[in-house]
């Protein structure tokens, strides 16, 4: 598909890779200002409690401690909600009370923020909290979201009665699923159960902080979202937005993390109180204990009613989800996960509800996938289980209920492109799909004891489909914006402001920018990572940069090109249409003696003496009313050792449609990031609060456990490389998906090597024996 | 909680004698680093605080790998677990150690860390002791009063506790030749992922004897007790038996039962089971012809 294009489809390497390699990018952490202190933060060890008094006496008076930061001294700033966004209009508009404080009087989690310093040295620092004297009043807490709901529960904020959070019922309700339940020839259930996933960024959470003579706050930061980032902290310390600037380095991952404020408002507070810069860097037990992680459900119920043909008639979703201490982004992880499956297939009645529970936990937000990841785990599981029970393939019961171009898109918008069953076939026939008759594994022959009546080892393939969306037209706020301007010697600064958190963003927007310019992608300079250079931009989230920064830079770009070719057409005396640009000169058609090198023209305009002086610019507003559902199909297969309990994933193939593949090597690389990351929510990755004291168990990487290159599968991607109507070029966003697919895949598989349905991740060695065990006793 | 480390003084002694004045010079104010591996992550847990480390790295007294057909094999401490695992004498006569030592961590850890470190660290999941007890190992010790050898199963007292005075050094690793018509071998379980610390392990020698029964059966157990241990009651139902797949699946039960793991104690249990019945099955064919012992 990309033969018709110059730059897009091509393999280039990212601008910002030499810089990186070298060392050369500047990271938050990396920040070095002259007087710079260094930012600690006190956290709470109670899971609810109230600061009785803070005797700072000691560490005040230890040498090099600049200033310390309690409850008593934040009161005039306001309170915040971290999560930052307006809320989306679909799901009633709603409204995330501003609960937190720079530090919390009433902590309400353990690893809460209680007080800060700042001092001269990390050691100073270090010591200073420790002289810290926290008296606390330790108060009743709740954990787990089925108790929270009960009458008589502590109650965990003042803002949710009865811990209820926030109740969402599934926006695009149809039909009557009951009576469909009630009339479908085969009805298949199950409950559901996926837990907390710490996002593990290479980085770290870090900001520094500084106010300049001019009084102006500056804040490096990582936020996805620099410009909410700017509200955010103008509102949090009352200040004018003008006297805030965000200022974006390179960013080590993200994952959904970083789109809710993390060291900002600390590091700023210290910053504003010190009157000097204050680097904050969180520690890994920062992260585990403070920020978001991935929202978690105690329990995903539903139920699922087809025809005998195989025709999904009905879909039924009941969800309990826990938003820990403060709301942020958790709640829409519902919203989000139902809409995106029980939109996945064609089905006339639909219906779901979700509560979202308060409890005494760190707080649950966004994480690739938000939500859709949890739906697919049940839903993709559901399926095959209906595909057994109706005698189908799993991959023709898919095939059979998949949308279809001009139906209604998962979030109620038309269907502008699906290739779901190209994914399907390809992925199927790269696959071998059902090969399980032949088991033929070495694992297989090698095994040791052999288990009553087969081989110790067995093997099984599991697939399942998805789709995602880019960018989340219409539930959030959707608005980009981009600046194109030819330097005079015909190259292009493109100004925008997405998160470079490791994605090829920068190599992205300067291939779609190239090749709507006619110029080559390393005569793209990008200029990003200050708010005060760049126009508003909502950010890098929502899978959504791509295509929609990419959309506003396309558009940018054609306007800098019409005045550039206004201009050429009067010098070489040609009409405007007959223009084009290919290779950075300007041709006129059926004349290739008539070109003129666009760097000429460029040059000519802005060095004019003829009272014609221009710099050709273009600078575009753009806020898609799409997101372009990207599709995808998964295959996995797995070998379960039944003696240990152990399950390896050997092979994984995954298709997508992916619209163009402005980079198909970005795309890999986000494919295969996303299946590590989806391999450790299935397996391995196990998010652990001691239930008798809400302490987090797992706080780094001895006791939290991510999959590393030994674990990864031999994997396959492979790209559907079918343009989509609405995205630049084609596009469609591909930061998420790669992860959402592999749980349901490997699930399924597991099923088909030994038999037992696995409806809890992490799947453990554990969980699998006892699951044969069960079956056994059968 | 991983902080900054505390300051310290540093020490490079050019000889063992000077790494023992200097131990008993500083006593229990000292530590003497190695590879690092472990030292300076319980630093930065505050689990230890030393005023001063002692760095063996540049002695090369004690990093050797000697095999001698009577004495059996001699190594170093300061010997890295890559070195180990890539030694031609070690694959040779105890192929086992080598796979033990090829087990731990990622490369990185088994370039830096050294067996002397993993034996004095005596953490329950160190994946050296559950081959070296079965290989019934000794180690030498040097400290101001002079050298004193010690049994490696009498060398930990507890979990990280071992019979090392503060002013002590391992200044070598002594393992006897097995007996003709033995062999042995390592099997491990990692927690989680595939590089990850072990969850159980399983260190074995069988010896064939006249008669076609099992003349000699070590067995050491690894992370499932406080410190590696030998799993004796299973050893006395196999020894001078013929190991009939019967008894041996017995036999790893009863080493299940000798375990005493602390936490996923149940699972931990069955995977004693799995690996000590997995390493007997496999060892016992391999014993039938074998001209010496082969670990
Ligand atoms: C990521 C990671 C993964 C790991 N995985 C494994 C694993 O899979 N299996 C495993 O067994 N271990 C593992 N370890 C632990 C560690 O690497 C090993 O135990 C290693 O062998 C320690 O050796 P070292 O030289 O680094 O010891 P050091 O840290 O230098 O020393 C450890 C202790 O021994 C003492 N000591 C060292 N040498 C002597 C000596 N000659 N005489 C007296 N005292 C001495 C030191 O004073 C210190 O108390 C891992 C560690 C890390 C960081």
């Amino acid at each position: 598909m990309s033969g018709e294009f110059a730059v897009v489809g091509t393999r280039i390497a990212q601008p910002d890779g030499p810089a990186k390699a070298t060392g050369e990018a500047v990271f938050a952490g990396d920040v070095r200002l002259p007087g710079m202190l260094i930012g600690k933060v006190l956290r709470s060890p109670y899971a609810n409690a109230l600061v009785r008094s803070i005797d700072i006496s000691g560490a005040a008076a230890l040498p090099g401690v600049v200033c310390v930061l309690t409850p008593d001294d934040v009161t005039d700033w306001n309170t915040f909600d971290r999560g930052m966004k307006d809320m989306p209009l679909i799901a009633g508009g709603y409204r995330i009370p501003p609960e937190e404080a720079v530090v919390n009087r009433h902590p309400r989690h353990f690893g809460d923020a209680v007080a800060a310093v700042a001092a001269v040295s990390e050691h100073v620092a270090e010591q200073a909290l420790a002289l810290l004297a926290v008296e606390y009043e330790q108060l009743p807490f709740v954990l787990d979201p089925e108790e929270a709901i009960k009458p008589g529960a502590p109650q965990v904020s003042p803002e949710a009665p009865g811990n209820i959070g926030k109740h969402l019922t599934y926006p695009f309700p149809s039909g009557d699923v009951e009576q469909a339940l009630a009339e479908a020839d085969v009805v298949v259930e199950g409950s559901f159960r996926t837990p907390k996933q710490e996002h593990c960024t290479q980085e770290t959470a870090a900001s520094v902080a500084y106010v300049d003579s001019a009084g102006r706050l500056n804040v490096y930061s990582q936020c996805q979202l620099a410009h909410l980032a700017r509200r955010e902290l103008a509102h949090i310390f009352k200040m004018p937005v003008h006297k805030v600037k965000v200022l974006t380095p390179f960013i080590g991952g993200s994952f959904g993390q970083r789109g809710s404020l993390c060291a900002e408002p600390l590091a700023a507070a210290l910053a504003l109180t010190s009157r000097r810069p204050v680097r904050l860097v969180f520690s890994r037990e920062d992260h585990f204990t403070s920020l978001e992680s991935r929202t978690g459900f105690k329990r995903v119920t539903v139920k699922m009613g087809f025809k005998r043909d195989g025709t999904l008639t009905a879909i039924k979703t009941d969800m309990l989800g826990f938003l820990g201490a403060y709301m942020a982004c958790g709640p829409m992880a519902s919203v989000i996960g139902m809409s995106l499956v029980m939109g996945l297939y064609r089905c006339d009645n639909r219906a779901g509800e979700a509560d979202m529970v308060m409890t005494n936990t760190p707080p649950s937000g966004a994480m690739r996938g938000f939500g859709n990841e949890v739906m697919s785990f049940a839903v993709e599981q559901l399926m095959d289980e209906a595909a057994e029970r109706l005698g189908m393939d799993p991959v023709e019961l898919r095939l059979m209920n998949a949308k279809h171009q001009g139906d209604v898109a998962p979030f109620g918008l038309n269907l502008e492109s699906t290739y779901l069953e190209d994914c399907l076939r390809l992925g199927g026939r790269a696959f071998g799909w059902r090969p399980k008759a032949e088991i033929t594994s070495a694992a297989v022959e090698k095994g040791v004891a052999e288990t009553k009546g087969g081989p110790r080892v067995r093997r099984g393939v599991g697939m399942c489909a998805m789709n995602h969306c880019s960018g989340a037209a219409p539930l959030y706020l959707e608005h980009s914006n981009a600046i194109v301007k030819f330097n005079e010697d015909g190259s292009v600064n493109l100004t925008v402001h997405p998160a470079p958190v490791g994605s090829h963003i920068w190599g992205a927007l300067s291939q779609i920018c190239a090749e709507e310019l006619g110029i080559r992608a390393e005569d793209v300079n990008i200029v990003t990572g200050d708010t005060d250079v760049t126009l508003f931009e909502y950010g890098s989230d929502a899978s959504r940069s791509t295509y929609a920064i990419g959309g506003a830079t396309k558009r940018a770009a054609q306007q800098a090109k019409e005045q550039l070719l206004a201009f050429a057409a009067e010098k070489l005396d040609a009409q405007v249409e007959d223009l084009e640009i290919r290779d950075g000169v300007v041709y006129v058609a059926q004349a290739p003696d008539r070109s003129c090198p666009v760097g000429d023209l460029c040059y000519d305009a802005i060095y004019s003496f003829g009272g014609h002086a221009t710099n050709f610019a273009g600078k575009q507003s753009f806020e898609p009313e799409w997101n372009s559902p990207i599709y995808g199909a998964y295959f996995a297969e797995v070998e379960v050792d039944t003696l240990t309990g152990r399950v390896k994933v050997p092979r994984f193939v995954t298709a997508m449609d992916c619209g163009t593949a402005i980079n198909p090597m970005s795309v890999e690389g986000q494919i295969e990031g996303g299946l590590q990351q989806g391999l450790g929510y299935a397996l391995t990755e196990n998010y652990a609060i001691d239930p008798q004291t809400g302490v987090v168990q797992t706080t780094n990487y001895d006791s939290y456990k991510v999959p590393g290159s030994m674990d990864m599968p031999e994997s396959t991607v492979l790209i559907v490389d079918e343009p989509d109507p609405k995205g630049p070029f084609g596009a469609k966003g591909v930061g998420e998906p790669g992860m959402v697919g592999i749980a349901p895949a490997i699930a399924n598989a597991i099923y088909d090597a030994v038999g037992v349905r696995m409806r809890e991740v992490p799947i453990t060695p554990e969980a699998i024996l006892a699951a044969l065990a069960d079956q056994d006793r059968e | 909680m991983y902080r900054l480390l505390t300051p310290f003084d540093y020490f490079e002694p050019q000889s063992v004698r000077e790494a023992v004045e200097l131990l008993a010079r500083f006593g229990h104010r000292a530590r003497v680093i190695a590879g690092g591996t472990d030292l300076v992550i319980s630093m930065k847990k505050r689990q230890l605080t030393p005023e001063c480390l002692i760095a063996l790295a540049g002695l090369e007294e004690l990093r050797f790998i000697e095999f001698d057909p009577v004495a059996g094999l001699r190594l170093g401490p300061l010997c890295t677990h890559a070195e180990i695992a890539r030694s031609p004498l070690v694959r040779e006569h105890f192929g086992m150690l080598a796979t033990a030592c090829n087990e731990v961590g990622t490369p990185q850890v088994r370039n830096m860390g050294t067996i002397g470190g993993n034996l004095c660290k005596a953490g329950p999941s160190q994946d050296t002791p559950p081959p070296l007890v079965a290989l019934e190992a000794k180690l030498r010790l040097l400290g101001p009063q002079g050298e004193r050898v010690v049994p490696l199963d009498q060398f930990c007292t507890g979990p990280f506790c071992t019979v090392l005075s503060s002013d002590e050094l391992v200044v070598e690793i002594l393992i006897p030749p097995l007996p003709p018509g033995g062999a042995g071998c390592y099997k491990w379980f990692t927690k989680v992922t595939v590089t990850d610390e072990t969850l159980a392990g399983a260190g074995v020698v069988v010896v064939r004897g006249p008669g076609d029964v099992c003349a000699d059966v070590r067995i050491g157990l690894g992370s499932v007790a406080p410190m590696a241990i030998r799993a004796r009651k299973a050893e006395a139902l196999l020894r001078g038996n013929r190991p009939a797949p019967g008894l041996v699946w017995e036999a790893a039960e009863r080493a299940a039962q000798e375990a005493e793991p602390r936490s996923r104690a149940a699972y931990r249990r069955h995977l004693v089971k799995v690996l000590v019945n997995e390493a007997i099955t496999e060892l016992w064919p391999l014993t039938a012809d074998l001209p010496g012992g082969l670990g």
